[in-house]
């Protein structure tokens, strides 16, 4: 087991450096020339040299990439051509900002689904599960930017109790932003849980029915008992990984909505980068994302040996 | 022993028939697979006929009309620069779709081929391949295709390419574990002691039983994308301002909402309507074929 | 549910049950009634889709999902079951019934230690913690649990078969029902687990004095543990009666062709059953002393990775020969087929294919020369999965003819249909569709496209376990037909000694991937024999020695010659029977 979690441990790190490699790959090696692509087609071939320069694009590619890499495993991402200042300055702030609307969205929208989910699961073809089943629909199929809208116009406009657009600066106090998670917390949690609830119904259908569920249930144990100790165990484990997929899709969906509500995290400044072609900025978040999405499988592969034991005790002895 | 005698003799002619008329019957059964492909049909005959459907230019300014409500004239008013909402919202659907469906075609063959290849071929490609798709899959969607567009330019062309590389590999996983599913079955052994080729055996084998798991993936994976795409479009990335688009529309008209709420609740109708049809169908028809759809939120 | 009660324990009275398929009603029990008074055992038999399992499950008021109970009622102890509001339901299965399930390895919950479900049952007693504790060990015990202390504490999967099924038991009796249902309770057991297991309940039965409803398919283990017998078909009761009565005496045609179609260790030869049910043996004939070898095995070990499957075995087997392959699972012998038929080389040791094409078999299909792949075919365990659900008939024999033979389309399907006519199939069902197909249909086209090679030998694997006795019974009498037609050599993997009595003319035992005894099928079954052969054939179950619920008997074995020979692994007996000398393989028991 302890061999499992080094190769598991190994691959990850793995993964998050050939995205790496992929990310660094598609923004230095793709036609055109990332100083011209800084500073666009008009600029004076003395500025694109300089930023050349700056930039240290004459060295070789893997070179670059070694020492950018290294850089980055120490939290230092070079210097932004646009600002001219440290990369890492204006990101760690507006990452903070985003784990802000992260960590609220995950913690409502995976209790959400998961109650959820079970619920609908257990009232199968019942009308719980077709009004669960038809608002998740509903939750899929309108996207996170159009959510976002509804909700200004609802709870912005119409009820004005919450703001419509943040002014505050990246680098505001908590306190200040707090007011500002809340609209864009449930527009991606609504998105969210949407997914999840679907696994999660599934699943426990299926677990429901098995073999193992109906001896259970020919005990005659409660209800209650039946679905915690005998079916959750068992039908969380396909959803571990969705949620895991999910909290990683956040960090795009995140994008849209900050977008939205003008709120000052990593989304919008991925925006603003691109308009601006602040590329070490983009890779930055690039890397960010990937250790972000690498993390939540790692947790996710946690969480399975937690509720498998045969993952646990490393395969069975007789079988 | 009495053998149960159902169904009827075929010719081999008619194994297409067969085919066709299994897909009928399944259609007939899936209530929900009917209401979601119908609603996906309409959005597609609308976007072609929008010609017919409407006089009116979509793109045209006309100053003197601007912010208008509805009327007779215009059903569902105009927007800042007077132009038709309704028609914006008719001919709103080509650009979404057309570039969906490409994208989704694209990233379902490939991620098909690589799927089947790197199931039945296994060893060390499938571990090499596995790895790199872990990769790009760890990189979020819209980023990538921010990056992309950055570097190569907004056109359709670009945004096709952009979206099937960032939703192969998650078809990849998909289609590759339907084939592991096939691939220990003893109607794929036997054809493994016969000594048939790899590719052979994917073809006559593997694709026929897992074209319904395919079918399915291409559904749901068109929602994802349509959503995708739209979002850049709002984001300005995507569509160019005169063409009309669903998510452009929701981007421009939305600062208007209070006073024009019809010219972004069209779009947005439009829009959630064609992906919870895409959503019904991909739900209707793995329902029907009983797919196990534990890979696709991945 | 105390009160005092007179009558039978269980009653049931024309019981219907149904499910709904596309708006329809398909019925799965038609009016069934039968009854069992306390301390007696019932056995409910038929084969598949005879509704025998929904009777069971009845009887604690549960039915699949989607079924109904269309008519009729459930009674237990003059109760209606299927009256219950779901509060009486539950107090029901946790104190009056319970069930014993096929397949213990999908009836205990994953994540649980195997302790905590026992202890489960025991909840509704409402007892302090520790004598709760108490009597999950007592219980372990009684059902002989080994070191029950630490077994307690493991998981399901780290538990065999065997004690997988003993943690079952000790969970259904942890309620003291009054009534006990045993759903199949060894069939997915290897013949030496369910020997004990079911002495295990026979002992247990008369101990606590258990009234118990045993629903199976298998007439061996039905006359062994039951005092009743109901015989059920398509839903409905044929018969029912004591099981002396059943078993020895039946009555309705179909109870007789049940009872005739199950192979028997006294049959010398195939049984042949008319539409009576009279039964009669085919006499063998036997292999002509000069027939030549035609698969020859030196010394093969086979690895899956770093366990060894099969572990130096040297056979022979000669043209028109049915050479059978016996043992548990994990004995190695479908590792050995598979490897026979290309689908998985030898680390060590040669496999040599002579007569009329000669061919080394040591590589993989894909590597062996095309006239040697067609003379080595496979049939499989499994014809639902052996066939592609997307192709027809006609497609999966055509294929092999058109690969091999290169036979045009038009002679391919002109083969197609005298191969299906060979197999006893109608070629009007060579557009059909494998799942519009019966099992047994379905096998016999499995065997069709192993003959479109023109095989010299075919690999049997486990070719009739899955099927019915009474198809078991057709499909064995194909192949004897076919080998005498065609001259074909056998390779027949079985773990049923019954079975290969009938067809083999040599036996090869095999155990941890050793042959342990190998000779022609006469001297093997009349012995001296390697003790763990002996155990496999006294284990073999006679639904005509029926004397209900009593200590099971042994079969008389000659001794053991005294040790002569100077071989020292081989104890030969002559005329190619040979055992193996103890001390010279693997001798672990496994512990169930």
């Amino acid at each position: 087991m302890l061999l499992y979690t080094c190769r598991r441990l190994l691959s990850a790190v793995l993964t998050v450096v050939l995205s790496a490699v992929l990310v660094f790959a598609a923004v230095q090696l793709l036609p055109g020339d990332v100083a011209t692509q800084v500073l666009g087609q008009d600029a004076t071939p003395e500025a694109v040299a300089a930023l050349r320069d700056q930039m240290d694009l004459n060295r070789p590619a893997a070179v670059r990439f070694l020492d950018w890499i290294a850089g980055a495993a120490r939290g230092d991402f070079g210097l932004s051509p646009v600002s001219g200042e440290p990369v890492a300055h204006t990101l760690w702030p507006h990452l903070r900002n985003t784990v802000l609307i992260a960590v609220s969205t995950i913690v409502v929208a995976v209790t959400a689904s998961v109650v959820l989910g079970v619920l609908a699961g257990l009232y199968r073809d019942r009308w719980p599960d077709a009004l669960i089943s038809t608002l998740t629909l509903i939750g899929m199929s309108v996207p996170e930017f159009v959510m976002a809208t509804l909700l200004v116009l609802l709870l912005s406009i119409t009820v004005p109790v919450l703001p419509a657009v943040v002014l505050d600066e990246a680098t505001a106090p908590v306190a200040d932003l707090l007011p500002a998670v809340v609209l864009p917390t449930i527009a991606l949690s609504v998105v969210m849980t949407a997914y999840i609830v679907r696994m999660t119904r599934t699943s426990i259908i299926d677990v429901m029915a098995g073999e193992f569920v109906t001896t259970a249930r020919l005990k005659g144990i409660s209800t209650v008992r039946l679905v915690v100790r005998h079916a959750l165990p068992s039908a969380l484990l396909p959803t571990l990984n969705v949620i895991a997929m999910n909290v990683a899709w956040l960090v795009g969906g995140v994008a849209v909505v900050e977008n939205v509500f003008n709120y000052p995290g990593i989304g919008q400044l991925m925006l603003e980068s691109v308009h601006n072609r602040d590329l070490p900025v983009l890779q930055a978040i690039a890397v960010i994302s990937a250790l972000v999405y690498v993390l939540c499988n790692l947790a996710a592969d946690l969480g399975a040996m937690a509720l498998n034991p045969r993952l646990r005790t490393g395969g069975g002895s007789k079988r | 022993m009495s053998e149960p005698n159902h169904g009827t003799p075929s010719t081999p002619s008619r194994t297409a028939a067969h085919t066709v008329s299994r897909t009928v019957r399944t259609l007939r059964r899936s209530r929900t697979a009917c209401v979601g492909l119908g609603l996906v049909a309409l959005h597609l005959a609308v976007a072609v006929l929008a010609p017919l459907l409407t006089s009116a230019s979509p793109t045209a300014n006309v100053p003197d009309e601007a912010l208008l409500g509805p009327s007779g004239d215009h059903w569902l008013g105009t927007d800042a620069l007077g132009r038709d909402v309704l028609t914006r919202v008719v001919y709103g659907g080509q650009y979404a779709l057309t570039v969906s469906f490409a994208a989704t075609t694209c990233a379902i063959a490939l991620g098909t081929v690589l799927g089947c290849a790197t199931a039945l071929k296994g060893g060390r490609l499938d571990g090499l391949l596995m790895r790199v798709l872990d990769a790009v899959l760890a990189i979020p969607p819209i980023l990538a295709l921010l990056v992309v567009v950055t570097v190569l330019g907004a056109g359709p062309a670009v945004i096709v390419l952009a979206v099937t590389l960032v939703y192969t590999p998650q078809v990849v996983r998909v289609v590759r574990a339907a084939a592991l599913g096939v691939a220990p079955l003893d109607y794929v052994t036997a054809a493994r002691a016969r000594g048939e080729r790899t590719l052979s055996i994917l073809l006559r084998e593997v694709l026929p039983n897992i074209v319904h798991v395919v079918a399915v993936e291409f559904a749901m994976r068109a929602s994802w994308v349509v959503l995708l795409i739209s979002s850049l479009s709002f984001l300005g990335f995507g569509a160019d301002p005169p063409t009309p688009d669903w998510g452009l529309m929701i981007s421009e008209n939305r600062t208007a909402m209070v006073v024009l709420p019809w010219a972004t609740l069209a779009p947005i109708i439009a829009l959630a309507t064609l992906v919870v049809g895409l959503n019904l169908s991909a739900d209707g028809l793995s329902r029907a074929w009983s797919v196990d759809r534990t890979e696709e939120a991945s | 549910m105390n009160t005092e009660h007179t009558g039978p324990l269980v009653r049931v009275e024309n019981l219907s049950v149904a499910y709904t398929s596309e708006g329809a009603d398909v019925p799965v029990v038609r009016g069934v009634s039968f009854q069992v008074r306390a301390g007696r055992t019932l056995a409910v038999v038929g084969e598949s889709g005879s509704g025998k399992s929904t009777v069971a499950a009845a009887l604690l008021a549960h039915l699949r999902h989607g079924s109904r109970v269309t008519s009729g009622r459930v009674e237990l102890a003059g109760q209606d079951l299927f009256g219950l509001d779901p509060v009486a339901v539950r107090r029901l299965r946790a104190h009056d019934v319970a069930l014993v399930g096929q397949n213990a390895g999908h009836s205990l919950t994953p994540s649980m230690r195997v302790g905590a479900q026992i202890e489960e049952a025991l909840l509704p007693q409402r007892l302090p913690r520790h004598e709760r504790r108490a009597q999950v060990l007592d219980l372990a015990e009684k059902v002989d649990l080994p070191a029950p202390v630490s077994l307690l504490r493991r998981y399901p999967h780290q538990l065999s078969g065997g004690q997988q099924q003993r943690v079952a038991i000790a969970m259904a009796l942890a309620a003291r029902p009054r009534l006990l249902v045993l759903d199949e309770p060894t069939t997915a057991l290897d013949v030496l687990t369910q020997a004990r297991i079911l002495d295990l309940v026979a002992d247990l039965s008369s101990e606590l004095g258990l009234t118990s409803i045993l629903v199976s398919h298998d007439l061996g283990v039905v006359s062994r543990m039951a005092d009743e017998v109901l015989v059920m078909r398509e839903g409905a009761v044929v018969e029912q009666g004591s099981a002396q009565q059943v078993l020895t005496a039946p009555e309705h045609p179909y109870t007789r062709l049940l009872l005739a179609s199950v192979p028997r260790l006294e049959d010398r030869g195939l049984i042949e059953v008319d539409q009576d049910g009279i039964r009669a043996v085919r006499t063998r004939t036997p292999v002509p002393e000069d027939a030549p070898e035609v698969v020859s095995l030196q010394n093969v070990t086979i690895d899956h990775g770093p366990t060894r499957a099969v572990d130096g075995v040297t056979l022979g087997l000669r043209r028109g020969e049915v050479l059978a392959l016996v043992g548990e699972s994990g004995s190695g012998k479908s590792t050995l087929a598979w490897s026979l038929a290309g689908l998985h080389a030898p680390s060590s040791g040669h496999m040599r294919l002579q007569g009329r094409t000669e061919g080394d078999l040591d590589a993989t299909a894909r590597r062996r020369p095309l006239d040697v792949r067609r003379r080595v075919q496979l049939v499989f365990q499994n014809a639902d999965t052996s066939l592609n659900p997307r192709r027809a008939v006609r497609e999966a024999i055509r294929r092999p003819l058109r690969f091999f033979g290169g036979l045009s389309r038009r002679e391919a399907d002109g083969r197609v249909h005298t191969l299906l006519s060979d197999v006893a199939l109608d070629p009007a069902l060579s557009g059909r569709l494998p799942g519009q197909l019966s099992g047994g249909q379905r096998q016999r086209v499995g065997i069709a496209r192993a003959l479109a090679g023109e095989p010299e030998v075919v690999v049997a694997d486990e070719v009739t376990t899955a099927l019915d006795v009474s198809v078991q019974a057709s499909v064995l009498g194909l192949l004897e037909q076919l080998r005498e037609e065609r001259d074909l050599a056998f390779v027949f993997i079985s773990h049923d000694l019954a079975v290969v009595r009938g067809i083999a003319d040599r036996v090869a035992v095999l155990r941890h991937g050793r042959v342990v005894e190998e000779g022609p099928v006469e001297a093997v079954f009349s012995g001296p024999n390697h003790p763990y052969t002996r155990s496999l054939i006294d284990a073999v179950l006679d639904p005509s020695d029926a004397h209900g619920p009593e200590p099971a008997r042994t079969h008389l074995s000659p001794e053991l010659p005294s040790d002569t020979g100077d071989d020292p692994v081989w104890l030969d007996l002559g005329a190619g029977h040979r055992i193996r000398r103890r001390g010279s393989g693997p001798e672990t028991t496994e512990a169930t």
